[in-house]
């Protein structure tokens, strides 16, 4: 016929490479789609270097808590999600909540495994406890714990926490990440913290501090002179334990240390203002005061400035770890590295340093 | 029957390129679909991912065996059935839609399991 187009060759090549255009379309497109997911709906914080260590941005101004640090894993809640950043690697993944989850409290971070809680609402009695295997990437549901009345500390694989399986019952629980077992190691109020095999909880916001030995099952009460005011954190590292207590007044702060054996308590400060923190990691205690009003400036909102302390139960005395614009409102130590949240015009960060040698 | 009523009748098209373009995105659509399965069974043992398609979900319950046979059964079904209606164009435009979304998922689940 003319004018007609002759027929072309079948060809195996003209296939296979139209079909992968169609598969390169596929993928471009659902790679688009992962990314426009996670610029507008995920909104993963921003992890910034600074001089001496990172500066982490939120992108979606929620409230930020539960710092943890182990080594260079860096753990905390950013609303009601679990993030987790590598500060060798520098990256954060996206840890929590689970699916159909909502709710989730403060995490813990140890050595190898992280745990936080998840529940569908904050008021649930069906919260549970989920723990992550930073080695293998795994996470999974390690216990059914009931309503939440503490957040989790962690040591090695063995977490603890207060929470109540029956309506106004509470009981200070654990669970060994590893083999999935439960116990309880206290009836009643406490807000624990764990060492090894060693469990010490306040028995109420004011203490007094009570120790149980998980493996003898022996407790005593820790004798210690507290001072006025509710505690702002607890930490135990071997058997030492620290603490911060403040009143509302200015200046009650102070920070203290002693051993859970008994002995001597050791003001290792006093005189604080807005105490947060501290934190202990067997060495260094850390936290945070606040500096009083800068210099020249006389804004409500601009005044505030912090200073993040530093002393080593060893010897010698404190030292500034890093002054901060706004306010600290968490601290959290691990080897050299320093971590904390600031809060400056409602803007929250988390940012890292190095100790000074 | 009234004149309104038309019927339209898709007329057969043989052809050997065509054919070819077909069984190379059958085999691709059957790949995508194993990869899908795999890479849905690694997110849900990393304790990240839930199946939301709830019959898929059964299967996945039940074991790696009755998921795979589910999947990979149904998919096998359906290229069979694509592959015997290869003389119609819809064929291939069908198969050409369904590995294109397919490979779109696909990405997706390598991106988020990368994040992981």
């Amino acid at each position: 016929m003319k004018g007609a187009r002759p027929a072309r060759r079948p060809s195996w090549l003209r296939a296979l490479l139209l079909s992968l255009v169609i598969l390169a379309a596929g993928t471009a497109l659902g790679a688009a789609g992962y990314h426009w997911e996670r610029t507008y709906l995920v909104q993963a914080p921003e992890m910034l270097r600074t001089e001496d260590g990172w500066r982490i941005l939120g992108r979606q101004n929620r409230h930020v808590s539960g710092l943890g640090l182990s080594g260079p894993r860096l753990l905390w809640q950013n609303g009601p999600s679990i993030e987790y950043a590598d500060l060798d690697e520098g990256w954060i993944r996206l840890l929590g909540p689970g699916a159909g989850m909502s709710a989730t409290w403060d995490p813990a971070i140890g050595e190898r495994y992280a745990i936080w809680f998840e529940a569908e609402r904050p008021q649930s009695l069906a919260a549970r406890a989920v723990a992550y295997d930073t080695q293998s990437g795994r996470r999974w549901t390690v216990a059914e714990i009931g309503s939440v009345y503490s957040y989790p500390s962690l040591s090695g694989d063995i977490a603890v926490w207060c929470s109540a399986r029956r309506i106004a019952s509470p009981s200070v629980n654990g669970v060994r990440i590893g083999s999935g077992e439960t116990f309880e190691v206290a009836a009643g109020y406490g807000a624990p913290v764990v060492s090894g095999g060693l469990v010490v909880w306040a028995t109420s916001e004011a203490g007094p501090f009570v120790a149980r030995e998980l493996s003898g099952g022996e407790s005593w009460p820790v004798v210690v002179n507290l001072s006025r005011g509710p505690l702002s954190a607890i930490a135990l590292a071997g058997r030492t334990l620290v603490w911060g207590q403040a009143s509302e007044t200015g200046g009650s702060g102070v920070v203290a240390a002693a051993d859970v054996d008994g002995g001597d308590t050791r003001r290792l400060a006093a005189g604080i203002t807005g105490l947060a923190g501290p934190a202990f990691d067997g060495t260094t205690v850390v936290w945070a005061e606040e500096d009083g009003v800068a210099a020249g400036d006389a804004s409500p909102a601009a005044t505030k400035s912090y200073r993040v302390m530093g002393r080593r139960l060893g010897g010698g005395p404190a030292f500034l770890v890093a002054e901060v614009e706004g306010s600290v409102t968490e601290v959290a130590v691990s080897g050299s590295t320093v971590a904390w949240i600031a809060s400056s015009r409602g803007t929250q960060v988390i940012e890292t340093t190095e100790l000074p040698r | 029957m009234s004149p309104r009523i038309r019927r339209h009748r898709t007329l057969p098209h043989p052809s050997e390129s065509r054919d070819r373009l077909l069984l190379l995105l059958l085999v691709e659509l059957w790949l995508l679909n194993a990869a899908d399965l795999a890479l849905t069974r690694y997110g849900m043992w990393l304790g990240f991912a839930t199946e939301s398609n709830g019959i898929m979900d059964f299967f996945l319950r039940a074991g790696t065996v009755p998921a795979l046979a589910f999947k990979i059964g149904i998919v096998t079904v359906g290229a069979l059935f694509l592959w015997r209606l290869r003389v119609y164009r819809i064929a291939t435009v069908a198969a050409a839609l369904l590995a294109g979304v397919l490979a779109a998922v696909v990405a997706y689940q390598v991106l988020w399991v990368l994040s992981l």
